[in-house]
């Protein structure tokens, strides 16, 4: 039962290399709670000094009411499993797993209740007098998790646990890993530059970039509405399109204009952006499904040209090129069929993001 | 003009322990993007090197349009290879890499310094690497080099590209790119490609034609719309699509299909002749994508399954749920707006219509 608090953490390296700047995370008891970034935005430095393997430069972090600053790793009662597994190759699973609690001087009895309670709980029993070194990658895992788990953590830190697993292992551990933490209730912190994984497995997501904290929210929420551009071109897949344009008003109504196109604002948007006294230079934002294609000109449609095609089952992809020379991304029906450099006709659907140019804020959040 | 056609080959490794190719035949017609997908292991890097001419065929005959290429040398092939593992000169730059192709020797019509320059910048550009031509291979990413290494092809236009798992090292977002990027030089140009990738994603979305190769032999052979379609058996079925197709065991008993023992599934007169003449016992697997299986309230009498939500699984506009039904997992893609919470008790069903038949023993498809 751990709640984890962040308060104004900052890690600095040497040679004022900024890490992580001014994070503040609040993560609840029992929590699934995904650090979600690409390489470089600061999330392992973020887990390590949640870890105690990483001093903390400025900022408070909190479990429940116990300021963790100064404590060491083992005094936090923290455990972690490391994409590498970092495993005992010639010792067996049963050691393995053992390890932790043999360190810690507890008795012969107690070690074996544990460990079999930890394999049998990771459905891996039949493994335990096997030697590490022959076992497959997901078995490994398990084992990983296995050590992590045996000594009851109160926070467990997962850093990148399956993302060197090939594709159909890695969707089959993302659902055990769920299940594992739905039996467990552990508060879990889950590393990854993975957004798929962050999306299909986590409560919350905490986004960042560059060191700095993006967006905190559910999947549907990051997904949905996206708090930044960052954001919005990181979560999804196929990925979010972006275009240059020019907010304009006209007649009390907001349009969005392009060299390639010109887009009539919704009323709320336009409301919304009412107060907006920033640059009208802003990027248009819109994901992949809400993009509807025609081959006959529909009234405000925006021309372009077939690019690329991808069919993939149960949907194709199609890439349009706008008169400007922008690519975009439309998501089409499987039966859909056009020509490579045909000439196409797009209508935008809501939801329509527009994020300004100075920090990338969406203006409509 | 060139057609590569593969007849019959075989591959073996450690003096015949190892059978990496099993008389594996296809032909990849003249200026097609030719995937071949599968599994690691499959022998998909082994085909590579047979058709470059980098490893020694055991059994079989390759050609190039008519002509016999079984034992030319790699040099006379007129092939341009990307490795997964890059193949760089580690000591030469990233412009050097690039241009080395078009200054090799054996090239006759050689292109002037200026136009090696001029074709070395294009390919860089096209590839997004031009800031990193004055590099070397140790000072760049995995992406990066990967990068390097598929330009170094690319730079070319020989008979034939050979790609092996070309973008394989990409981060999603620049793989996507360049995938369409990709489908688009190859239209382009015209010159015919042979694609490896273990992503039935990837393989889908360029390929003019495909094969799907599992343990050394060729599954299936097809455009990927027939093989999304179609799938010729189980394992082709379970491997193109994501998450994979529902398998349900079943039998058929009387005017009924038994679905996993549990649900009775009523099937016409017509079907169940046409069950009975394909089968070769009472046992058929029932296939059915995630995307056709619908939820519906587990009291409505539309329900085959009633089962609980073990997972759900949020991609953005859809969402992939788990439903456990006694022993047996069925997964559906439906709209996130739709999804079901976890725990929930829902109901399944599905239409005959979208349904693939497997026959239990042979793994074959029936219709």
């Amino acid at each position: 039962m751990t709640t984890l608090n962040l308060k104004n953490v900052w890690k600095i390296y040497e040679g004022n290399v900024l890490a992580v700047q001014d994070l503040n995370i609040e993560v609840k008891d029992g929590e699934l709670f995904a650090l979600l970034g690409p390489s470089g935005c600061g999330k392992s430095s973020t887990l390590r000094m949640i870890a105690g393997l990483e001093k903390i430069t400025r900022g408070e972090i909190w479990f429940d009411d116990v300021l963790v600053n100064d404590l060491e790793p083992r005094e936090r009662n923290v455990a972690m499993v490391f994409e590498t597994y970092a495993l005992y190759p010639h010792l067996s699973v049963y050691e393995n797993i053992a390890f932790p609690l043999r360190i810690r001087g507890m008795s012969r009895d107690e070690i074996d209740k544990k460990v079999r309670w930890a394999a049998d709980f990771l459905g891996i029993s039949d493994l335990l007098p096997m030697r590490v070194k022959g076992l497959s990658g997901g078995q490994m895992q398990s084992v990983g998790i296995g050590r992590a788990i045996v000594r009851e953590p109160s926070v467990l830190l997962m850093d990148e646990p399956i993302s060197h697993l090939e594709a159909r292992q890695r969707a089959r551990m993302r659902e055990e890993l769920v299940d594992l933490h739905h039996r467990l209730d552990t508060t879990t912190i889950y590393v990854t530059h993975d957004q798929v994984e962050a999306m299909t497995m986590a409560h919350r997501i905490a986004v960042m970039n560059l060191g700095k904290l993006q967006q905190v929210g559910t999947p549907t929420e990051v997904y949905e509405r996206p708090r930044t551009q960052f954001v919005g071109g990181f979560i999804g897949e196929p990925p979010m399109n972006f275009a240059d344009c020019e907010l304009v008003r006209e007649n009390g109504e907001m349009f969005a204009v392009s060299p390639s196109f010109k887009i009539r604002l919704s009323s709320q948007a336009a409301k919304k952006l009412e107060s907006y006294q920033g640059a009208p230079k802003v990027q248009l934002g819109i994901r992949p499904e809400s993009i509807s294609v025609s081959k006959t000109p529909t009234p405000e449609s925006i021309q372009a040209q077939v690019y690329v095609l991808e069919p993939q089952g149960e949907r194709t992809l199609l890439s349009a090129k706008l008169a400007n020379g922008e690519l975009f991304l439309i998501e089409v029906a499987p039966d859909f069929a056009a020509q490579v450099d045909e000439t196409i006709y797009l209508q935008f659907r809501e939801p329509i993001h527009l994020f300004e140019s100075q920090e990338g804020l969406n203006l409509l959040y | 003009m060139a057609k590569i056609s593969v007849q019959n080959v075989s591959k073996m490794y450690k003096g015949g322990e190892i059978q990496a190719l099993k008389d594996v035949s296809f032909e990849c017609e003249d200026g097609k993007f030719f995937c071949l997908l599968g599994p690691a292991g499959a022998g998909k890097t082994t085909t590579i090197k047979l058709i470059a001419g980098i490893e020694a065929i055991d059994k079989g005959q390759i050609f190039i349009d008519d002509q016999d290429i079984t034992d030319l040398l790699p040099k006379d092939r007129d092939v341009a290879v990307a490795f997964e593992t890059y193949a760089l000169y580690p000591q030469r730059t990233v412009r050097e890499n690039l241009a080395f192709p078009l200054r090799a020797p054996m090239r006759k019509g050689g292109m002037s310094e200026r136009q090696i320059q001029q074709r070395v910048v294009e390919i860089a550009r096209l590839l997004g690497i031009e800031e990193l031509l004055e590099r070397l291979p140790r000072q760049l990413s995995g992406g990066q080099r990967q990068r390097v290494a598929l330009g170094r092809a690319l730079v070319r236009k020989p008979k034939a590209y050979l790609l092996d798992e070309p973008i394989a090292h990409l981060d999603a977002k620049l793989r996507h790119r360049m995938r369409g990027e990709l489908k688009r030089i190859q239209l382009e140009l015209g010159i015919t490609t042979l694609y490896t990738t273990p992503d039935q994603l990837e393989a889908l979305s360029l390929a003019d034609y495909m094969a799907v190769l599992n343990n050394g032999v060729i599954e299936q052979v097809g455009t990927p719309v027939e093989i999304y379609n179609h799938p010729i058996n189980l394992f082709v079925a379970r491997f193109v699509g994501d998450p994979p197709m529902n398998a349900l065991q079943s039998k058929l008993e009387g005017d009924d299909l038994v679905l996993f023992g549990l649900a009775k599934l009523p099937v016409t007169a017509a079907l169940k002749t046409r069950l009975v003449n394909a089968l070769t016992g009472d046992g058929v697997v029932v296939g059915i994508r995630p995307k056709d299986l619908d939820i519906v309230t587990p009291d409505s009498g539309e329900a085959l399954f009633k089962g609980e939500v073990k997972n759900v699984q949020v991609l953005g506009e859809t969402s992939i749920i788990t439903v456990v039904i006694n022993a047996h997992e069925l997964r559906a893609k439906l709209s996130t707006q739709m999804a079901p919470a976890r725990g929930e008790r829902v109901g399944l069903k599905f239409s005959l219509d979208d349904c693939h038949f497997f026959d239990i023993h042979t793994e074959q498809r029936l219709f």
